[in-house]
């Protein structure tokens, strides 16, 4: 089966479970706007720390998102069935993480409008934002695809993911922060590059051990 | 005694104490699952 | 007793030996430090713990390479051993370090690039102990254990070269030219009884992981048998 095909299936089982799309992005509001609440009464500190609260706020949305990511593909022994064909696991992989990566992009640009709505931000730089955008959530859902393949396939408790996931990601976070408020605020000192050049470099190597990785976790 | 920080000695015996006590109950327990999968195994 | 259990509680006996001498070295006879007076003592404990910990880690990614290639047991058994041991010296680490800091940075803790980097290091590993724990099926915890060891190993050159990449608190890498002979005699030994203890922990774990494994094990492999033979081979 080609790249071509396993990503078509991917992308038709996200169309097919919009709701689910829906409730991440509802579940990234409310984050929102819970951590409008811990800056009070010094609330001009939401326009400082806005950036880093979208990226907590996508990072949890990845833990739910990847964690039942492989489950339409385990009704009536799909996967199996998948798995029985000569088909490289690298493939299945590459598809299902390219179809999370979709989903989490769509939720981090529609969380946009509130996160300016709800945090009074400036915006300098709308590329600088949208690379932020991109490459953040690319380095998200690469590792969290595989570890959502472990929860999924492998039920080993839902709280692992994060548990995995979230430290191992720490670097993608401070990136994506940092070059989210420096698009936001203004990036007097022309440090953005430097950070969307981590993001980029994070992003092929995990891309690519993940997707490497990926047949030792479907084949047992 | 020529050190800008000198004495002290309660976090020098803390680091130790943590470091040996931890070790030591490690090695207790690692000997006490040891002991029981053995006489598991025989029954 | 097996060999491996021997040798392991001989490896026990030289790392108890070693480390009672060489902390009582630096506890009593190695000079205080000239800036860092009786405090730098911690060091005696601190760097070897850091030098091991590393260590472990690394022979933990040699295990979990080793398990995805070889599909054998004992590389499991090892990769459960040496997590066990490695989360055990970093937690130490990093609480040794925190006792290290307060009398001489003023603080407990400093979101250092040095510290960040170990404490991500922990809770990583600690993560895959977690994912072990919550697993059944022996191949699925080997498998998906060896995956994650591998991802999670980045970190440990992380925080080997962290203290060089960025402009951290924490001193770096100190060699014996650095150091003064006598203080570099009682790193050296705690150095080895940490290694020895490891050692020889990770093979007394490695023999009762096999035993627990072997033991769960059994009745499946009994039943499978009683499956695969058909009546006409005559059962008795």
């Amino acid at each position: 089966m080609s790249l071509g095909a396993l990503i078509k299936k991917d992308f038709r089982l996200v169309w097919r479970r919009k709701g689910q799309a829906f409730s991440l992005f509802a579940f990234g509001a409310t984050v929102l706007l819970l951590f409008s609440f811990t800056a009070r009464p010094a609330t001009e500190l939401l326009s400082l720390h806005g950036g880093g609260y979208l990226w907590v706020a996508l990072l949890l949305a990845t833990a739910l998102l990847v964690n039942d990511s492989f489950v339409p593909d385990q009704e009536e022994g799909a996967l199996t069935g998948l798995l029985l064909l000569p088909v490289p696991a690298h493939r299945l992989f590459f598809a299902k993480a390219l179809a999370n990566w979709l989903v989490l992009l769509l939720v981090g640009l529609f969380l946009l409008p509130i996160l300016f709505a709800l945090y009074d931000l400036p915006l300098k730089d709308t590329g600088g934002l949208m690379a932020a955008l991109v490459l953040g959530t690319a380095g998200l859902v690469g590792p969290g695809t595989l570890y959502g393949a472990m929860a999924g396939i492998h039920r080993s408790g839902g709280i692992v993911t994060p548990l995995l996931l979230f430290p191992l990601v720490v670097p993608v976070i401070i990136a994506s922060s940092q070059l989210t408020s420096l698009s936001l605020l203004g990036d007097p000192m022309g440090q953005a590059k430097g950070w969307g050049s981590l993001l980029l470099a994070f992003d092929a190597i995990f891309w690519s051990l993940s997707g490497v990785l990926f047949a030792q976790v479907v084949d047992d | 005694m020529t050190g800008v920080l000198t004495g002290h000695w309660e976090f020098v015996y803390s680091a130790f104490g943590l470091t040996g006590l931890s070790l030591l109950l490690y090695l207790g327990w690692t000997l006490k699952t040891w002991r029981a999968a053995e006489l598991n195994k025989d029954g | 007793m097996t060999t491996s259990v021997k040798i392991g509680l001989g490896f026990l006996g030289i790392g108890i030996v070693l480390m009672g001498v060489g902390s009582y070295i630096g506890l009593v006879e190695a000079p205080p430090d000239r800036f860092m007076g009786d405090v730098q003592r911690i060091m005696y404990v601190h760097v070897p713990t850091a030098w091991n910990a590393l260590l472990i880690f690394t022979i933990a990614l040699g295990a979990a390479i080793g398990f995805l290639v070889t599909r054998r047991w004992g590389c499991d058994d090892w990769l459960q051993a040496q997590l066990e041991l490695g989360v055990l010296y970093t937690a130490l680490l990093c609480a040794q370090g925190a006792i290290w800091g307060k009398p001489t940075w003023g603080v407990w803790w400093s979101w250092d690039p040095r510290l960040t980097t170990t404490a991500i290091m922990l809770l990583l590993f600690a993560g895959i102990l977690a994912l072990r724990a919550n697993l059944r099926r022996p191949s699925e915890r080997a498998s998906l254990a060896s995956v994650a060891t591998i991802l999670a190993w980045i970190t440990v050159p992380i925080v080997y070269m962290s203290v060089r990449w960025w402009n951290s608190l924490h001193q770096i890498q100190s060699t014996p030219k650095t150091v003064d002979a006598a203080m570099v005699l009682p790193l050296r030994m705690n150095a080895f009884a940490m290694l020895f203890l490891a050692l020889g922990l990770t093979l007394l774990r490695a023999r009762t992981l096999r035993l627990q494994r072997q033991a769960l094990m059994a009745p499946l492999a009994a039943s499978e048998e009683s499956v695969d033979k058909s009546p006409e081979e005559g059962v008795v």
